[in-house]
């Protein structure tokens, strides 16, 4: 199962598999599911297994609907085999797990798991840092430690895709230092878990010099204020064009002009990104990954210089792996060669190599399309953050396959005499869900500020979630765009973002539907352990709502 | 009282002649030495005793004359024969095998402990303390004193509020890696100022800076500052913060000293990682690498402490010593569960990290069947609220639950066996060194004083 997928994920990147490559991975569970059940350590038997897939087939209709629209057909083909065969499956652990590790039973709880229908009044089943079963009928191992969660809701963790300065200071540079600047006992964390983020894209120094986008503050060396909204590097306030930058001393915005001579050197200084678990208290699983995708500002793509500048790198690059496959080939051929010389960072060649996203932000409908053509050009798979006028563009990305990062309340005024033409629109969900475009939702703000526990600030996230809903969208995609979009973007779709047998147990069990504003997290799991619990951290508000009826 | 203070002035004298004829310590050239030296004399004299001083108004010839004969009297001691001392009737809380005496003898021999007990021969020319309803317990080792003064390039960090707006900054060395640093080499035992740690009961003290260097151990016997360090050669100890430059040190230091102990085969390694190190650091990491001396590590917080023990997981040997604040330890607790590690801090009740529930980590630690030791001057500021009733920080601690002789060991036997010192400091025991205290009372009640601290058989302090 696990080649399988791999193969989807990298074989099949042409732009029109891309949607395919994903349900591929989305449907991943039935072809786990074909697997023989392993008789010895196999926890169900295979009547409930039966009995479950039967309840599946009543749910799958009615409860269950694809993420993105785009191609329901082709889901409900798929589908079809999967209800004659058992859906979930009790997995031999994986070989890296402790085989002394205890196993939890969360019971009762209706199950989203995002990749498939939701399991009503279902089972999960967690060993190490793993889920080990999910369904309705799952047995439970007798030395299980059960954990009665009737009436209450459990989803994967959310992951954001825009974080600052949680679970690390915003001066830890990337690279190899990072592991060391980790700090698992940063407050904030316990903030973001407490509104459900296990895990997110950590924006981080460059190792090398810092990115062009930086607060104004951060001149000083050393010098981190600790709550400040306009220092958060993804802050975007509105200032009518996208391509505004602030000034670094006054913080007001400086309108964009093409430099007269050239003032950078030709490298392209991409923002550093990691992805960190939010597992409070333990070090080893926080980090995930380095560098999930290369990003850049709009501003260093715009403008003949820059964009002359990027397409010097993207050839670089390009002229290094043939130069290497050369001397592969040769060095196989049994000829003396010497290994080409790498003058480019391997981030970029993996962008080349289709392997990961460019992320940049483009807002206007004009820099949208800009940024696809750029993309199409130059051939590397785009991601694109902002989109506030993705409702005008939305064909363009759905077309293009290009996945955006979606702030629902993010406004932007319209041009005057364009009111119908531009400007933002709370529709922008809806209109990309129907147009196929995968979209994740971030918040308005990537740090924390204890000034908005519901406002703007990081911790506003799954509201930011539910303004999508409002905007038009299925509440499943709303879902799926705090959890396996993002976990996609990422490339931890394999580990992160659904309940599936195999996948992390990062997951959230809430005391109501997911993205209700009413909804509080309950406890939080990371890795397969408790990181925040509501009663205990006192984080956020603690009350009986059945009692205040 | 009298007696003691002129002990103090005569031997001064003879000791500041002795630093002149050695050619001083540290890096202040003689003159300065001899200057300093000077001073303090005279301030010792004004501050120490308003008797002395009256009497040396009236005749400083007669004091200086009776001075000198003390001084002769007290260095012919030494070689003629070492009297016998017995301090009788007291309560002994000897921190040994024989664990609290109700009403004992302890009997010295000049700098050492010949005998303790509850029927012990008290010598016939013995001078005899009566000590009766007074409590006698060993001198309180201090395991990590920091030297004010002698530091430098930390990468500690500091807050400052500006219109409202909390900054953090680090200290301007953050980029590069503290330097090793022996604190002898930068300590002058004249511009130290122990009295306070003295008559807080502390006879030892294992002086550290922030940074990274080698400690060395003190012993409080302040009529003689010339002689203020016992041992030059201490622990390793270094202040880490969660960054890869500060915790490089402790990488760098680890891997010299397994590159050396390892020995050929890694050699060009070993060449590359400890061509940075200087020849005493390598020793002292090779050293720590082979678990022959333990590693004091600072960690400035809870994040720090998983970090030091995620890279000494590999370094079965290593023995360490963290040093950190009760919150940072609690959090971590989980974690210092059957790790091979002592810990060492303030004797204070704390509160839960972002709660307002109050905690008793040390009790905890013992608990947790984690080694601890108390330094009673990691906050300087509770070591002068606590003058003369230095215990009453452990007695708070005792009433929450940590057990009264594991309070006693934490400032007396563990941090003797952390600083490897054990055969001669921290209980009262025949042979050891007579670092003693006296109190009038039970030391953890809050009315009792501390009387006499005794430093090698000698008084330093009567109150």
């Amino acid at each position: 199962m696990r080649t399988n997928r791999s193969v989807n994920a990298t074989s099949e990147y042409g732009p029109r598999n891309l949607t395919r490559a994903w349900f591929s991975v989305g449907i991943s569970a039935e072809g786990l599911a074909r697997q023989p059940v392993e008789r010895k350590r196999g926890r169900l038997s295979l009547a409930a297994l039966a009995g479950m897939a039967l309840t599946l087939a009543v749910i799958l209709p009615a409860s269950w609907r694809p993420a993105f629209g785009q191609q329901p057909e082709r889901r409900a083909a798929e589908q079809e085999p999967a209800t004659g065969k058992p859906a979930a499956t009790a997995k031999k652990a994986a070989p890296g797990d402790a085989l002394g590790d205890s196993i939890t039973a969360i019971v009762g709880a209706d199950i989203h798991t995002v990749s498939r229908e939701v399991i009503r009044r279902g089972t999960v089943l967690i060993q190490g840092d793993k889920i080990i079963a999910v369904g309705q009928d799952v047995k439970l191992p007798v030395e299980a430690k059960v954990i009665d969660a009737k009436g209450k809701h459990v989803t994967p963790g959310f992951i954001a895709m825009r974080m600052s300065r949680v679970g690390v200071s915003s001066s830890a540079s990337a690279g190899s230092g990072l592991a060391d600047s980790l700090d698992p006992y940063d407050r904030n964390m316990k903030f973001a878990l407490g509104v459900g983020i296990t895990s997110g894209a950590v924006s981080l120094r460059s190792s090398r010099g810092r990115s062009s986008s930086r607060a104004p503050n951060d001149r000083f060396l050393g010098l981190e204020p600790e709550v400040t909204l306009s220092d958060d590097p993804e802050f975007n306030p509105d200032f009518g064009d996208e391509n505004t930058q602030t000034c670094r001393c006054c913080g007001l915005p400086i309108q964009p002009t093409e430099p007269i001579t050239p003032t950078s050197s030709s490298t392209v200084t991409p923002t550093r990104y990691a992805v960190l678990k939010l597992s409070y208290g333990e070090l080893e699983p926080m980090l995930v990954t380095q560098s999930p995708f290369f990003a850049l500002s709009s501003g260093s793509l715009t403008g003949a210089l820059n964009r002359h500048s990027w397409r010097q790198s993207i050839a670089k690059a390009r002229e290094y792996l043939k130069d290497q496959a050369e001397h592969e080939a040769a060095v196989k051929a049994g000829k003396k060669s010497t290994p080409p010389k790498k003058g480019v960072s391997d981030d970029l060649i993996r962008l080349v190599k289709r392997e990961t996203y460019l992320r940049t932000d483009a807002n206007t409908a004009d820099s949208i399309r800009g940024m696809i053509a750029l993309a199409r050009e130059l051939d590397y798979k785009l991601m694109l953050d902002g989109v506030t006028e993705g409702w005008l563009t939305a064909s363009d990305l759905g077309e293009q396959d290009v996945p955006v990062i979606l702030t629902p309340r993010n406004r932007r005024s319209p041009v005057k005499g364009r009111e119908d033409s531009s400007g933002s629109s709370i529709e922008t969900a809806g209109v990309l869900e129907r147009a196929g475009v995968p979209f994740a939702v971030a918040a308005l703000s990537s740090s924390i500020s204890m000034s908005g526990l519901a406002g703007r600030d990081l911790t506003s996230l799954p509201l930011e979630a539910a303004f999508a809903i409002r905007g038009g969208c299925r509440p499943a995609t709303a879902l799926a765009a705090l959890t396996l979009v993002p976990a996609q973007l990422l490339g931890l779709q394999d580990r992160l973002g659904s309940i599936e047998v195999g996948k992390d147990a990062d997951l959230l069990i809430l005391d109501g539907p997911p993205l209700d504003y009413r909804t509080y997290v309950e406890t939080a799991w990371v890795s397969g352990k408790v990181r925040y619990d509501r009663r205990q951290d006192r984080v956020y508000p603690v009350f009986d709502r059945e009692q205040l009826r | 009282m009298f007696h003691s203070s002129l002990a103090s002035v005569g031997s001064g004298m003879a000791g500041g002649k002795s630093a002149e004829c050695r050619g001083g310590v540290g890096r202040s050239g003689n003159q300065r030495v001899a200057a300093n030296r000077r001073r303090r004399l005279h301030t010792d004299v004004s501050l120490q005793d308003d008797e002395s001083v009256t009497c040396g108004k009236a005749g400083q010839l007669a004091v200086i004359a009776v001075s000198a004969a003390l001084c002769l009297f007290h260095g012919g001691s030494a070689f003629a024969y070492e009297p016998f001392v017995a301090i009788r009737g007291a309560t002994i809380e000897t921190g040994g095998k024989q664990g609290r005496i109700a009403t004992g003898i302890v009997v010295l021999k000049g700098d050492k402990i010949h005998a303790v007990g509850q029927d012990v021969k008290i010598p016939d020319n013995a001078r005899i303390i009566d000590a009766r309803g007074k409590t006698v317990m060993p001198g309180i080792i201090d395991p990590y004193h920091v030297v004010s003064g002698a530091a430098s390039g930390g990468s500690a960090t500091r807050t400052i509020v500006i219109n409202g707006r909390t900054y953090t900054i680090r200290s301007t060395s953050s980029t590069s890696a503290p330097k090793f640093q022996r604190i002898v080499d930068g300590f002058d035992p004249y511009e130290a100022n122990f009295r306070p740690l003295v008559r807080a009961g502390v006879t030892s003290a294992n002086l550290v800076a922030a940074g990274y260097g080698q400690s060395a151990l003190a012993r409080m016997s302040i009529t003689e500052p010339g002689e203020l360090i016992a041992a030059a050669d201490g622990l390793a100890f270094v202040s880490l913060t969660n960054d890869s430059t500060s915790l490089g040190v402790l990488r760098a230091g680890l891997a010299a000293g397994k590159a050396s102990s390892s020995g050929a085969s890694t050699a060009s390694s070993s060449r590359r990682s400890s061509s940075r190190l200087s020849p005493a650091e390598q020793t002292l990491w090779k050293e720590i690498v082979a678990g022959k001396r333990r590693l004091l590590v600072n960690a400035s917080n809870s994040a720090t402490i998983l970090h030091v023990l995620k890279l000494v997981k590999d370094e079965e040997k290593v023995r360490l010593a963290l040093v950190s604040n009760g919150p940072n330890i609690y959090e971590t607790l989980e974690q210092l569960r059957g790790q091979p590690v002592s810990l060492i801090l303030a004797p204070s009740i704390d509160f839960k990290p972002n709660s307002r529930d109050r905690i008793c980590v040390p009790r905890l630690l013992h608990d947790a069947g984690i080694e601890f030791a108390i330094s009673v001057s990691v906050s300087q500021s509770s070591l002068s609220g606590s003058q003369d009733s230095p215990l009453v920080p452990l007695a708070f601690l005792v009433k929450a639950g940590l057990p009264r002789d594991v309070a006693f060991a934490s400032l007396t036997s563990v941090p003797a066996k952390l600083l490897g010192t054990q055969a001669n400091l921290g209980t009262i025991e025949p042979r050891k060194t007579a670092n003693l205290l006296v109190f009038d009372g039970d030391p953890l009640e809050l009315g009792s004083r501390l009387e006499t601290v005794m430093v090698e058989g000698e008084t330093v302090y009567e109150d």
